[in-house]
Parts: structure tokens; sequence; C-alpha cells
């Protein structure tokens, strides 16, 4: 940071200013609804919000969107994650191979990959087929880059150092150069749930029949708008705590690896 | 270490014949000034180094032959390119040679030993690991049990004065001391012989000057072979019993000089005028390499 905000008082005073600036929004839509501005059969008042969130999620109903929604994410980055790194550690080791496979998986990261729902539905049929297919492959995107570069910027003397002590093939890939390139895959990783839980909800609204996504899109369709706000609000509320467990993981990560 | 000193500063001080410096040593290949045959004498035969890079032929090393005697402290200076650090690879199996062949008591280097220790020139501290875990970390590969493995890597980490940073990341040590902890991670594994690449060459003079003083009270203690490679004339002649002098590529020993100056070393060594004899002496041999054309480039 350009200035010291580590101080006490300087990180009371920014996240004071970051609830003020979430309320100062949450209030303006509040007047501009109930002033009728914005059409309450459009939005709702937040201030009906809560309870009408607190309602829902003790329905079975978001029990069972919830759980799907949570596999199909959980599927899609372990699938992606784990494709990513095998990519990454193929495309660092060989070069060539690397380098033939570099143009793709950058292209792939401005490619929106839903396009090609259509052609799935097609061959997986409505469901959670898709939607993890088209996820991973977000997934893959940001882990395989990050493996790569995080492998490839592995210093040459800690190379030169696990060859002189003799490590064997097997120890130099896991106490040497996974561990180096650790903090660079975390953030791969992360990124990678991002897009996992976006490439997720996205997909829902299109090809699902359950899911957080699906409901929202659903109740858009039902011209239930206090449904539809409610669900938006879980969904950034859940977007909201994965991105900050992710951020734990990875100062904790920081902390040990760097 | 400190400053450099141009040998003008030091003339020929019309000393005796009697001062060491003066002794026959320098010019020939062949004569170590130590019995050899140690359990650890390090043997260079005839070693060459030959590099091809798209078409073009570099003759790194030409003819280097030599021997580090057992528990000797053996340093080598030179021009820079001139092929000082791929020796060092060789004599650690990292590179095999185009020609010659290196020995560490009879065997044969074929490839990486496990009783060779390398230090490097740029930190390589694992930023993962404890000093303690980084320590250890050569006789983790070796297999040695996780208990007797901290307690030898402890023991070391006293002998170069890190007592107490043992849970410490190498982020929060200074160069030195990371150099410390690199110093302590290739003992501890009781090498045969220890290879250092410059060891001090990123640090600034005085943690220079300091981490130099440790070494040799470290070394005083161990009794390790050392080959060590370094640019500071000075730095080798107050650690080194035998300062080997390299010329341009494709370079070959062009002088062996021994070191007598008697041990331990203290500061006042370098206001010792037989210290800034021999350091005359390198900077005169240096010298004349540095005149002579380059060669060695694109031969064949």
């Amino acid at each position: 940071m350009v200035t010291d905000l580590t101080g006490r008082h300087m990180r009371f005073v920014v996240v004071t200013t970051r609830v003020l600036v979430l309320a100062a929004f949450v209030l303006l839509l509040e007047v501009l609804t109930q002033s009728g501005s914005i059409d309450q059969t459009i939005m709702p008042p937040p201030s009906e919000l809560p309870d009408s969130v607190w309602n829902t999620i003790q329905t079975t109903q978001f029990a069972d969107d919830l759980v799907r929604t949570l596999s199909e994410v959980g599927l899609a980055v372990a699938i992606g994650a784990a494709a990513g790194v095998v990519l990454g550690v193929l495309s660092w080791r060989v070069p060539l191979f690397g380098q033939a496979v570099e143009p793709y998986l950058v292209t792939l990261y401005a490619v929106p990959t839903l396009v090609f729902y259509p052609i799935l539905l097609a061959i997986m049929g409505l469901g959670s087929g898709p939607i993890v297919a088209i996820t991973s492959v977000m997934v893959v995107v940001p882990v395989a880059l990050n493996t790569m570069v995080g492998l490839r910027d592995v210093s040459p003397t800690l190379v030169k150092l696990s060859r002189s002590v003799s490590c064997t093939p097997r120890q130099m890939y896991w106490k040497v150069l996974f561990p180096a390139a650790t903090p660079l895959v975390m953030a791969g990783l992360k990124l990678g749930v991002m897009y996992g839980i976006v490439g997720t909800i996205a997909m829902e609204f299109m090809l699902a029949d359950r899911g957080l996504g699906f409901r929202i899109g659903n109740d858009y369709l039902n011209f239930a708008m206090l449904d539809m706000w409610t669900n938006i609000v879980i969904v950034i509320a859940f977007a909201t705590l994965v991105v900050w467990l992710l951020g734990l993981v990875e100062r904790r990560v920081r902390r040990d690896m760097v | 270490m400190i400053g450099r000193m141009t040998p003008e500063a030091y003339p020929e001080s019309g000393r005796a014949a009697s001062s060491p410096v003066d002794q026959p040593l320098v010019g020939t290949m062949d004569d170590t000034p130590v019995a050899s045959g140690g359990a650890n004498t390090v043997r260079l035969d005839g070693i060459a180094m030959t590099f091809a890079s798209r078409g073009i032929v570099t003759r790194a090393i030409d003819d280097v032959t030599g021997e580090i005697p057992d528990g000797r402290f053996v340093s080598v200076v030179g021009p820079s390119g001139c092929g000082k650090s791929t020796l060092l690879d060789v004599v650690c199996g990292l590179q095999r040679p185009t020609a010659g062949s290196v020995s560490i008591g009879g065997d044969r280097v074929e490839g990486p030993q496990r009783d060779t220790a390398m230090v490097f020139q740029e930190d390589s501290t694992l930023h993962w690991r404890t000093v303690e875990q980084n320590v250890a970390f050569g006789l983790e590969i070796l297999g040695v049990p996780r208990s007797e493995r901290l307690r030898r890597a402890r023991q070391m980490i006293k002998l170069v004065g890190l007592d107490g940073f043992e849970q410490h990341r190498p982020r929060q040590l200074s160069g030195g001391m990371k150099q410390r902890v690199a110093i302590a991670r290739a003992l501890v594994v009781e090498p045969r012989i220890l290879l250092m690449d410059e060891p001090f060459g990123a640090l600034d003079q005085q943690t220079r000057w300091l981490v130099g003083q440790e070494l040799t009270r470290i070394w005083e203690e161990t009794r390790n072979s050392v080959l060590f490679v370094t640019h500071d004339i000075q730095e080798a002649v107050l650690l080194s019993d035998e300062v080997w002098m390299m010329s341009r590529r494709p370079s070959h020993v062009k002088a062996k000089l021994a070191i007598e100056l008697p041990r331990p070393r203290p500061a006042g060594t370098l206001s010792d005028p037989i210290f800034h004899e021999y350091t005359a002496k390198l900077w005169s041999l240096l010298r004349d390499e540095l005149d002579s054309s380059p060669s060695g480039i694109g031969e064949q």
C-alpha cells in the first residue's frame, strides 16, 4: 500500500468507510423504491429483503438449490484445478508443448465458454453435466497458466541446489518445485474458484432445473420480483463468503510460503 | 571485504628471500605443497569443457589439473567469465567435463555426489521452510531420520552463530544470515568437499567481511576440504591455504600460490605486509591476464 494503512486506527477508518458506502447504496435504493422512482414491481424496497431472505433460507427448496450449486461448483473446481495443475506442469516440463498451448489458454480467458452450452446441452442433456463441463474449462485456465508461470519462476539456484544434494525427480517436485510455486498456484486457484461460481450460476440460468442461478431465472420468469431479489442477495452473500474464505486460506499460505 | 587496493600501493617491500611469497610456487602445475592421497583429497585431472551453441564452439576450460588435499582451503580466482563456476559445477558432478576427470579420495565423480555440498552466490534458502528445516534439507534428502537430522541441524545452526533463529523463516533474515543458513545446510551433511561459488558476492562489503570471518572460524573447527570461487583477491588470500589463478578463456590454472599466513587470521592480518605481498602478486598475475587479448571464442 502507498500510505500506511496498517495501523489499527487506519484499519478502523477503512472498514467504516467500506460499511458506509454499502449503507449509503442500500439507503439510496430504499428511497428510490419507496418514492416510486423505481417501480416496486421491478424492485422491492431493500427493507423487505432481510425477512424474505430469512424465510427463504429455511425452506427445503433453498437447501436443494444450495446443495446443487455447491456440488456443481465443487466438482468443477476439483476437475478444473486437477486438470489445470497437470496442464501447467506439462507446459513447463515440455516447453514445446507449453509454447504450443499457451496462446489457447490465454484466448480461453477471453472466450465466453458459456456459448458452447447448446452443443453440450444436446450431448449431455439438461442437468449438472454441461454446467460442470463448461465451468471446469473456466477453472482450468487460470490454474494452468499460474502453475506454469509459478514453476517457470522458480529460481534456477533452487533447482541447482536440489540437484547438488542428489534429489530424486520426485523429491525435487514435492520438496522444492511445488512449494516454491505454491503462492502463484494458489492465486490461480482463487481466481478459478471465482470463475467457477460465476460460471455455474450463469449456466444454471439456462441449463438447470435446480440451483441458485436457476432459482433467480425462474423467479424472474414468474414475475416473483421479491423472490428474485431475495435470491440475488443470497448469491451475493454466498460469493462474498467464498471470496473471504479464499482470502483467509491464501493469506495463510502466503504467510508460510513466502 | 575491505576496499580494493592496487598493487602499486604496495611495491615489493624489499623483503629477504625468506618471504614465503618468493618461494617458487608460481607457474607450475603439479607441485602441490602438501602431501597428497588423503581420504578426501580431490583430484582434478585435465578438465576441459567445451560448449557448442548455434554452431559456435566455445572452449571454456582448456586443461585444469590440480589437487585439493584433505582439509585444505583452496580458492580459485581469475578474470570474469573464465569458467570458475563451471569448474565448480564439474567438481560437484552437475556438469560432465568434455575431457578429463574429477575424483574424490580416489572415487571418480560421475554425477551429483551425496558427499559434496555447494553454497551459491544467490539466495538458496527455501523460503517456505524454517531455518532449522532449511539446514536439515540435505539430511532429509539423504533419508536421515527426523530427530537425528534436527539434532544435527541445531548443532550446526549453533556453529554458524544463528542459535535463537531456528524457527525463523528466511524472509526474516538478512542477506548475511541467509548465507550462514546456506553454509550450515552444506556443512551439516559432513561433505568430503565444500564447494563455494562466490558465496559472499551478493553481500555488501561489511557483511562480506563479517561472514568471511565467520567462515574462517567455522572452517577452523570443521576442517573440511574447500574449493572456493571468488573474484575478490583479498578475500581469497585471507581465507585460503592456497590460491589458484586461472587464465582467460580457454582457461587453465596459470599459477598456484600457497598462502602461508598463520592461522587464525584476525582482522590484523589485513595490515600484515606479507598479506599485501600475496595480494600484490596475485593482482599482477591477474593484470597480465586481463592485458592479454581475449581468446577461446569461436574456435573449432
